[in-house]
């Protein structure tokens, strides 16, 4: 998986980096039946939880602020030690490890940033592979290297200060801090949640196309299901007491609420919200008709845009094309009906297309 | 900044002239003499260096130590202390000291200690509580030890409340030196106070200038201290 779209970026960076700096893939992480409970607190905040999280995957917890989402995310890397249970990365017990190093190995991003504001942005990135006992010259390059990735040309930002920085800049270098060390986990609670939308769906959308070539195995925090939807590869629906509503494929969880709980999250607007995951790239077109009065979107998009077009021009088709505008070549063509049919195939076979559309397409 | 100084020396320098326009009598030429002056104004200095020096020194890890998650409860008492010292007048807590351990130089920087432990120590807690949770959350959860987090982030963010404090410490100390010669520690308060017994205003005057002269001169350091050792980038 990582190395397989190497862009421009990443291609320059390449030529100036000594040594290993290319991205490693990500660890199994499995909670076994971890509860936190705090002294004086008549019930446990996280209550025996037990989830296995695939190598690099995305898992977002969602759940409403107090259920313990976060809780159980620090317990990953033991800022919040568990009261008790097992907490395994790549097989390995991580409470038995020093808590400082087992630390230094995993990233960790949070949503007030954290730059440290008396250090340059340079620094900021460095902290980590100097703790490791990287030497000047390796996190040098790491941290140009990084800085490219997430689009802060080193020349330009590399000797500011974090508050010569948009929240936007910030929060990039704030991701570039937790991926400097390579580290095979990610954490991230609620990372894009401080900025603007538009920012944000950005700052997310540039964090998929990075994951897509990382494969780091991420866990993510959020109280916001569309985020959710967005972002993972899986959801756990967290209820009170971090215990799992439901753990499935997003568009699984949108087909199949498991319970009343799961389908109140969801809100309204379930099968809509299902149509924005399904991508127009997947999608089995007719020929494209020969008149060419119809309106026309791109193959980048989802059916969900699909519908929009269709009801905000009044027709029951549109024309797929390549291109990000749709002025390519055009692919083919999508109905009303067909829509319908994706929604009531996709529930049948919903753990195979899913599989088989990497976070990149999405 | 450069205000400062300048307008400081303009001052001696009117001071300076003005003596020299009076006519002397035996009394006030002994204590106006130069080398005399110098001896008693490097006793200040160094008193007030001295004691500052060790304010730091004591005020600071104390203020560390009280902000750690350990120490919580004990902080109340810490901050009381320090109240307490700033709170007893100064010349009775330098008297008092004095019957209890006997009159010098030493006794005079306890005293003064004492009195100027306060504001540094406030400062520091201020200063450190105030550093950013989320930063210090950052920092734990990347790999720093608790130390590191200490060293790297929290002191390095404190330090422009800590240096406000140390500087008001140090135009605390200087202004409170002048009492240290009641307790035969020297400083420029002995010819303030002869001045005032003998009925020699002009002695009372020229030592009450160099005394508030030198303690203006102390904030000015003070202030230049604080714009060069705060942190880039805050």
């Amino acid at each position: 998986m990582p190395d397989t779209a190497l862009d421009s970026t990443s291609q320059s960076a390449a030529r100036q980096a000594p040594g290993p700096v290319r991205a490693t893939g990500g660890a199994t992480i499995q909670l076994l039946d971890v509860t936190k409970t705090y002294p004086g607190q008549a019930g446990p905040a996280v209550d025996n939880i037990t989830l296995e999280i695939s190598a690099g995957e995305i898992v977002v917890l969602v759940g409403p602020s107090g259920c313990g989402k976060t809780t159980t995310m620090k317990m990953i890397n033991r800022l919040i030690e568990p009261t008790s249970g097992k907490i395994l990365i790549g097989g390995t017990d991580v409470l038995r490890l020093d808590a400082d190093e087992h630390r230094r190995n995993v990233g960790y991003v949070i949503q007030q940033i954290g730059l440290f504001p008396h250090m340059r942005i340079a620094e900021n990135i460095g902290l980590v592979p100097r703790m490791l006992g990287w030497s000047r010259r390796r996190t040098a390059a790491r941290v140009e290297e990084l800085l490219e990735v997430v689009g802060l040309p080193p020349g330009e930002y590399a000797r500011r200060y974090p508050r010569e920085l948009s929240g936007g800049q910030q929060q990039r270098v704030g991701v570039a801090r937790a991926l400097a060390a390579d580290p095979p986990v990610m954490l991230m609670d609620e990372p894009f949640g401080a900025t603007d939308p538009i920012t944000r769906d950005r700052l997310q959308n540039e964090f998929l196309r990075l994951q897509g070539e990382m494969g780091k195995t991420i866990v993510f925090v959020t109280h916001d299901f569309d985020e959710a939807l967005k972002m993972g590869d899986r959801i756990a629906v967290l209820g009170p007491r971090s215990v799992i509503a439901q753990y499935d494929t997003p568009s699984a969880i949108l087909a199949a609420p498991a319970n009343d709980y799961v389908s109140s999250f969801i809100g309204s607007g379930g099968q809509l919200k299902r149509l924005g995951l399904m991508p127009l790239r997947d999608a089995v077109l007719r020929p494209a008709p020969a008149r060419r009065d119809i309106p026309v979107i791109t193959v980048e998009a989802t059916l969900h845009d699909a519908l929009d077009v269709m009801l905000e021009s009044g027709r029951d088709k549109v024309l797929v094309a390549e291109g990000e505008t749709g002025a390519g070549q055009v692919l083919g063509a999508i109905r009303m009906d067909d829509l319908m049919a994706a929604i009531s195939d996709e529930a049948n076979d919903d753990q195979r297309a899913r599989s088989g559309s990497s976070a990149v397409s999405r | 900044m450069a205000v400062r100084p300048v307008l400081l020396a303009a001052v001696l320098l009117t001071l300076y002239l003005w003596i020299h326009a009076q006519t002397l009598d035996s009394i006030e030429s002994r204590a106006l003499d130069p080398q005399k002056i110098r001896f008693e104004l490097w006793q200040h200095v160094q008193l007030s260096l001295v004691a500052t020096a060790l304010t730091i020194a004591i005020a600071v890890p104390l203020g560390v130590l009280l902000t750690r998650p350990f120490a919580r409860w004990i902080k109340p008492i810490g901050l009381g202390l320090g109240n307490f010292g700033q709170a007893i007048p100064s010349i009775g807590l330098i008297v008092l000291l004095a019957l209890w351990i006997g009159i010098g130089f030493w006794t005079a920087v306890i005293g003064l200690v004492a009195y100027a432990t306060l504001p540094i120590l406030r400062n520091t807690i201020v200063g450190l509580d105030g550093v950013d949770p989320a930063l210090k959350e950052a920092a734990r959860g990347m790999g720093m030890s608790r130390l590191a987090v200490l060293r790297r982030v929290e002191l390095p963010l404190a330090v422009p409340v800590i240096l406000a404090g140390v500087r008001t410490a140090l135009v605390l100390t200087v202004a409170t030196a002048a009492l240290a010669t009641f307790i035969d520690a020297g400083g420029l308060g002995g010819g303030l106070v002869a001045g005032i017994k003998l009925n020699r205003p002009s002695l009372s005057l020229t030592f009450g200038v160099l005394a508030a002269v030198l303690a203006l001169f102390a904030d000015w350091v003070g202030g230049v201290a604080e714009e060069v050792l705060r942190p880039r980038g805050i």
